[in-house]
């Protein structure tokens, strides 16, 4: 079982980097067209921190699905920072601070992921919705409803669970807690990390890059 | 450099990362014009973002890289070219996008690598670039009818002056009324004015860029700002909001520096005009007018409120508004080079608006582009809605 988990989990990190580094590559390369381009006041790019922030633009775009969009994002964030304890020895106090979120992070990712498939399959009737992110959307809350059943009921021996982590990521694999539920939960979290969307990286940059037009066109024709 | 295997060679970097920003949320498909009237998903936006990633990963990402770079089928190929070109590249998918994703200007730029790939463009479209170099604009007629057949007698643009009027090919050989509105509220104005000659006045290029072939590109931007140059030009009005935009936002670019005047839109003249008291109406119009905002005027360029200005001048007039409206107003159907090819769409489209305008009573259908005021007319052809179709300029010309 551990060989088995620590081969996924190393097939996933290893499509996570590689495709990370040829997309930036792509990226370097991709320039054949005259681009508009120009100076963004600082204004404008705090307004797109803001904008990033609060997902202002999906906020214009359908407010329905906003709140359980933007609770999503926060949440994973908070659940994705809480489980950091498990890849260091010495601990730092933030980490400490974290991991006690995280339950409460857990259950609101969970809540809000339920919300969104519930708004897009029943009030929007999967019109607009595409599969790719409806199947996302099912295996985060699968991968959460896991992690809520391990922290909550089928509890995992966590020294165990963090021993077999770093032994993963110092290549000395050992056997995983005795848990029935931690090796699904381990494998949806690195199907996760390789199908993870690629706008979580690039996003960022084009909502800041649509303040920066939006500054721009006000100017285009007008003194 | 264009690299022949690549699917990015006509893309600048935002654009590759915009490809991959696409969340597949859905949310263009709301506010999509060719979607409403087909209902066919694989010209959604979000469908022609999600299959060019996937050129762009077979050939050149993980996938090309793991598997080997693989040949991109064919048939699929041909398919993304039909949606590619089916759009009117309105943008207001653009508008809307959860990530702010610049369509309006991503879909030329993807129908430009059609084109390098001998797939695009379709049908007429194909004839655009020969007609241009032939007679100097997009419809084939002669230069010679360009200004004759609805000049306004007595209006007399001088040589030289701080202000010129371009007239554009369609607003010159498809929307007469307009050009002829323009032309008479310049006059009025009092401001001296001067134009290209027929022969000089060439096709500004945006249905060369619109169609993404850009080879003759560069020459008419030279040829167009050297000769309003020599005319000692500081402002260049237009009344097509096509030609404003791609003379606002592409010319520089094919310049390869600013502009030496500045570009504004028929409507920012009139209004300040008004204002100012240089432009004096002296009849009204009693009655309910609907302004329907063109894609490439509001989203394009941000001009919105000084067509409203002007209507609200004119004493009498009721202004109306379409459900969507300003930066959110749904394409009537004329844009993107596809109302040729795509037809009975472009028809489709323009008669949602007109279901609208009929059912909020309205007695005239303003419009503030050719190409709508063109498309509109057409789909208005032998539909039981009828609502009067005018013209902005015109409107403003008929109360002075
Ligand atoms: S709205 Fe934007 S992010 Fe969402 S599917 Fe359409 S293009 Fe992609
Ligand atoms: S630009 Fe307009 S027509 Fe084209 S895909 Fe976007 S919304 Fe549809």
């Amino acid at each position: 079982m551990a060989i088995l988990l620590a081969i996924v989990a190393y097939a996933a990190l290893l499509v996570f980097y590689v495709g990370v580094t040829v997309r930036f590559l792509i990226y370097i390369r991709g320039d054949g067209s005259p681009a508009p381009g120009g100076k963004q006041s600082i204004s404008s790019i705090l307004l797109a921190i803001l904008d990033i922030f609060l997902l202002r633009r999906l906020f214009n775009a359908n407010p329905g699905i906003w709140p359980g969009s933007w609770v999503f994002h926060i949440s994973f964030i908070l659940v994705f920072l809480g489980h950091l304890r498990f890849f260091f020895y010495d601990v730092p106090r933030w980490m400490i601070v974290l991991a006690q979120i995280k339950p409460y992070a857990g259950v609101a990712l969970i809540a809000s992921l339920a919300y969104i498939l519930i708004y897009r399959l029943v009030w929007e009737r999967m019109k607009y919705s595409s599969i790719y992110n409806l199947m996302l959307t099912a295996t985060i809350l699968l991968l959460g409803l896991t992690g809520l059943f391990l922290a909550q009921y089928f509890r995992a021996d966590i020294t165990a669970a963090k021993n077999f982590m770093m032994g993963i990521f110092s290549f000395r694999i050992i056997a995983p807690p005795q848990n029935w539920l931690f090796p699904l939960h381990f494998l949806l979290a690195f199907v996760v990390l390789a199908f993870l969307p690629t706008h979580i990286f690039t996003a960022p940059f084009t909502t800041i890059e649509s303040r920066r037009r939006q500054e721009e066109t006000e100017g285009l024709l007008h003194d | 450099m264009i690299k022949k295997d690549s699917f990015t060679s006509c893309l600048s970097r935002q654009q590759v990362i915009e490809i991959d920003a696409c969340t597949q949320c859905g949310e263009c498909l709301k506010k999509c014009p060719v979607q409403d009237v087909t209902g066919d998903a694989s010209v959604s936006p979000r469908e022609k973002i999600r299959i060019f990633r996937e050129f762009i990963k077979s050939t050149q990402g993980l996938k090309g890289m793991l598997f080997g770079r693989r040949r991109v089928n064919q048939e699929l190929l041909e398919e993304f070219t039909k949606a590619i070109f089916e759009c009117t590249t309105c943008g207001a998918c653009g508008e809307v996008c959860p990530v702010g994703i610049y369509t309006q200007r991503l879909w030329p730029m993807l129908r430009r690598e059609m084109v390098r790939r001998g797939l695009g463009p379709i049908g007429p479209q194909k004839l655009i670039p020969g007609f241009v170099k032939e007679t100097g604009n997009v419809y084939d007629k002669p230069a010679s009818e360009r200004f004759s057949p609805w000049f306004p007698e007595g209006v007399e643009p001088v040589a030289k002056a701080k202000i010129a009027y371009y007239v554009g090919c369609t607003g010159a050989y498809e929307a007469h009324p307009m050009v002829r509105g323009d032309a008479l509220v310049l006059a009025a104005a009092g401001e001296p004015f001067t134009m290209l000659g027929a022969e000089e006045e060439v096709c500004c290029g945006f249905p060369l860029f619109i169609t993404g072939q850009f080879d003759l590109l560069e020459g008419l931007v030279k040829q167009l700002v050297s000769a309003y140059q020599d005319k000692g030009v500081e402002t260049l009005i237009c009344s097509c909001p096509c030609c404003v935009n791609m003379m606002a936002r592409e010319w520089p670019l094919f310049l390869g520096k600013e502009l030496p005047f500045r570009i504004r839109h028929m409507t920012q003249f009139a209004s300040r005009a008004l204002a100012e008291g240089t432009l004096k109406l002296k009849s009204g119009f009693n009655g309910k007018v609907i302004y329907h905002d063109p894609c490439y005027l509001s989203r394009g360029v941000g001009v919105i409120e000084e067509p409203r200005e002007v209507l609200r001048a004119i004493p009498g007039l009721k202004l109306l508004e379409f459900d969507r409206n300003r930066r959110d107003s749904r394409c009537c159907g004329a844009g993107g080079a596809a109302r040729k090819v795509f037809h009975e769409n472009a028809v489709a489209i323009g008669r949602l608006a007109i279901d609208e305008a009929w059912e909020k009573n309205a007695d005239r259908f303003i419009l503030s582009c050719p190409a709508c005021y063109s498309k509109v007319n057409e789909a208005m052809e032998g539909y039981e809605k009828q609502v009067r179709i005018t013209d902005i300029m015109e409107l403003l010309a008929g109360c002075l």
